[in-house]
């Protein structure tokens, strides 16, 4: 495991992300080519990998039902939130 | 097993949170949810070797595989929800998105959770959530109410041949079926004590959750009063039967409340009728709300962490049912469930367990 630190002034924030050494590699790499920040190329690449899951039918037809099965649960945990 | 990756958690997060993917995203704290993935993969690894290992070493004689596997995934499941709770990939949904994970998690896998009782799930979450409850006692609570998913073979008959398949198309619902009552999570017993063992609720998950001395009295006394008045045994005896002792934690909480325990019989008196008096042996049967009340019990004590079942889990059980006339009469006289829940953690605290029986 490697470690891709940043440091942030006002709207950002320090975060700190383990990643695979490669994948961290690649990321730094990218970032600096292309003069961004690390989180923002992660962002972006799971921002991808998102778009594709959204299109995984089965995924979403078995989170579909879980969440409706167990709306009453979920509307507990919200109405118990501070 | 098939683990949940970022983008996965991402979906579920919006959808939990109200609030859609693409909010999901940007409100993303990426380092909490590597934290949460990397620990959820490391407990789940270490819990589901655990209760292998305990299933081969001391698990019940001839039990299925099914079984076996269905403590495995709810072992993960449980481990994935204690990480997002420890380490919230979205801020204010924290709770909400564990649970969804985990229920998706096991989704992916194959297995149905039913939660039948959901203000039981939401203490087990809440449990989880504070570390009143270890991840091996949710993993307890949920492993009973775990079933494989009827679907699951449909999806294998995808891969058959088109003749095999079109037998599999014809036979998937009663496949289904059978699947689904094999792997039920076998027999709920309750015992009133013999030669051979205590008091208590067995469930092959839990073993035996032993009753406490008022808890014992009160199951009898309800199953008495009920035979005594010709009826099955329903809500209002089992709260009978929790008034009959005066040094019961239910009984000194609702008195925390202001009601007594003799006001609390009183209304269970109220809320019953007489019918023909039957004979005063053999068992009186249960109504099918006092049916699921039993599991609700059940649920209360895992919920609180505790390995017996006491008169507060039974009185706490009984808000299950919130349109019951003997739950309304409670309520009428001050005792709501979120009054109850508070006076027995008071009480608790105040004068611990009850004794064993």
């Amino acid at each position: 495991m490697a470690e891709a630190a940043e440091t942030g002034s006002g709207r950002t924030k320090n975060m700190v992300l383990r990643l695979d050494p490669a994948l961290a590699e690649r990321l730094a790499a990218v970032a600096e080519v292309e003069g961004r920040t690390v989180s923002d190329v992660a962002r972006e690449a799971i921002a991808a990998l998102v778009e594709a899951r959204r299109k995984d039918k089965r995924f979403l037809r078995q989170l579909e039902d879980n969440l409706a099965r167990h709306q009453r649960l979920l509307d507990l945990l919200r109405e118990d939130q501070p | 097993m098939i683990e949940l990756d970022i983008a996965g958690l991402v979906v579920i997060a919006g959808q939990a949170g109200g609030i859609g993917t693409d909010a999901a995203l940007s409100q993303l704290d990426i380092a909490s949810a590597e934290a949460a993935l990397a620990e959820a993969r490391l407990a789940g690894r270490e819990a589901v070797s655990a209760a292998r290992s305990h299933r081969r070493g001391n698990g019940p004689a001839g039990e299925r595989p099914d079984r076996a596997a269905a403590a495995a995934a709810a072992a993960a499941a449980a481990a994935l929800m204690r990480a997002l709770l420890r380490h919230p990939p979205l801020p204010g949904h924290r709770e909400q998105v564990a649970a969804a994970a985990g229920l998706q998690f096991l989704a992916i896998n194959g297995w149905q959770a039913d939660l039948d009782v959901p203000k039981a799930a939401a203490l087990t979450i809440k449990g989880l959530a504070s570390g009143q409850l270890a991840p091996a006692d949710a993993t307890f609570w949920l492993e009973v109410r775990l079933s494989p998913d009827p679907a699951w073979p449909d999806r294998q008959a995808q891969a058959l041949p088109p003749e095999s398949r079109a037998r599999r198309i014809m036979h998937a619902p009663m496949a289904a079926v059978r699947h689904r009552q094999r792997s039920r999570p076998g027999p709920f017993v309750i015992t009133l004590g013999s030669a051979h063992g205590p008091a208590g609720i067995r469930t092959p998950a839990t073993g035996l959750m032993p009753f406490t001395g008022p808890a014992l009295s009160s199951v009898i006394l309800s199953g008495t009063e009920a035979r005594r008045r010709g009826q099955p045994r329903g809500l209002e005896h089992i709260l009978f039967g929790l008034t009959g002792q005066d040094d019961s934690v239910a009984v000194k909480a609702l008195e925390r409340i202001g009601i007594s325990r003799e006001t609390a019989r009183q209304q269970a008196e109220n809320t019953t009728s007489e019918g023909p008096p039957q004979p005063p042996s053999g068992r009186a049967p249960d109504t099918p709300q006092a049916r699921r009340t039993w599991r609700a019990v059940l649920d209360e004590a895992v919920a609180h962490g505790d390995n017996y079942i006491s008169t507060e889990h039974f009185l706490l059980a009984l808000y299950c049912h919130s349109d019951a006339a003997v739950v309304q009469a409670l309520a009428g006289l001050g005792a709501d469930e979120s009054q109850v829940r508070a006076a027995v953690t008071a009480q608790r605290a105040e004068s611990g367990p009850e004794r064993p029986a």
